[in-house]
């Protein structure tokens, strides 16, 4: 297991959309959208289950994933190797989850779209800051492209 | 053929996410800086910042799986796309010269969606996009992936359709 830095706490506000990719036992990969990653400690974030979606599929049957957050303060990129752990449709981590999500919903124009059926709670096995991926602020200046 | 509306989205301010997975059955996400569908072929090419680029073509290599998410950040409609890898290559000077387009247009649609200007030139504008790396693959499968219940339904199958 890996330890998320404090650092990351930032991109699992919800303010920048994460995606999340997948894949099924028959070898055919997913990437989705999601609203937010959340915090629960170090060692384990929640996506949230709304639909009964490709990903909700694929991680029934192969628990592996990936999750690609964006930092909005620094726009620093990250990608964490996250393995399913358990379901939660009650408790501390459902009911934020359910609070953020109609919170993101309102701010998005996209209120009444999202219901909470389940926190899905992984274990991150893997953390990478995603440095390869972003340019030094200074060299993304418009002027500096 | 993909029809004019999902070429249009893909070739539009759109987030992209690529999904491939490895030999063990490990998903990868990389993201693309951009894409375009070939007129005649009808195949998606899309690029990919050469410095990121070789584990995701290593997958791709491995067993052809494609998965390319795309997302209006502005209305919220989003498509995934799943298909076959066909081939890569280094960009060349016109795909360069499509790449600043959609960082262009996303910066627009960032910015009408109310984010600072400078904010989302700082986003779109730091990510590592040249040299790049052009990915061509084959379009099989086209799922709908607007947020709501309807998320996730086949919209189209091209292989039942040819």
């Amino acid at each position: 297991m890996s330890a998320l830095p404090e650092a990351i706490k930032s991109a699992m506000q919800g303010v920048v959309p994460s995606h999340v990719t997948t894949c099924a036992l028959d070898g055919t990969p997913n990437c989705t959208t999601v609203s937010q990653i959340y915090y629960v400690d170090e060692h384990h974030v929640a996506l949230s289950y709304q639909f009964f979606n490709k990903t909700i599929k694929n991680i029934r049957e192969n628990p592996c994933a990936m999750a690609w957050l964006v930092s909005p303060d620094t726009f620093d990129t990250w990608l964490l190797r996250i393995e399913f752990d358990r379901s939660e449709t009650s408790g501390p981590i459902f009911d934020t989850m359910d609070m953020q999500i109609e919170a993101i919903a309102s701010m998005t124009g996209m209120k009444g779209i999202f219901k909470l059926v389940a926190a899905d709670i992984y274990r991150v096995t893997e953390v990478q800051k995603h440095s390869a991926e972003r340019l030094a602020l200074a060299d993304a200046q418009p002027a500096a492209r | 053929m993909l029809p004019t509306d999902i070429v249009k989205h893909i070739q539009g301010p759109v987030v992209f996410g690529l999904g491939t997975r490895d030999a063990n059955l490990k998903s990868r996400h990389t993201m693309p800086t951009g894409a375009v569908v070939d007129k005649d072929s009808g195949n998606i090419r899309f690029f990919l910042a050469t410095a990121i680029a070789a584990e995701p073509l290593a997958d791709m290599e491995d067993n052809a799986q494609v998965a390319l998410a795309c997302g209006n950040p502005l209305n919220h409609v989003a498509y995934q796309i799943k298909g076959r890898y066909l081939s890569s290559r280094p960009a060349n000077d016109v795909e360069l010269a499509i790449i600043m387009i959609w960082r262009k247009k996303l910066i627009a649609a960032l910015t009408d969606f109310g984010l600072p200007e400078a904010m989302a030139q700082q986003f779109v504008l730091g990510f590592v996009w040249r040299p790049a790396t052009a990915v061509t693959f084959r379009p099989v499968q086209v799922f709908d992936q607007t947020p709501g219940p309807g998320a996730g339904k086949l919209v189209l199958d091209l292989e039942d359709a040819s």
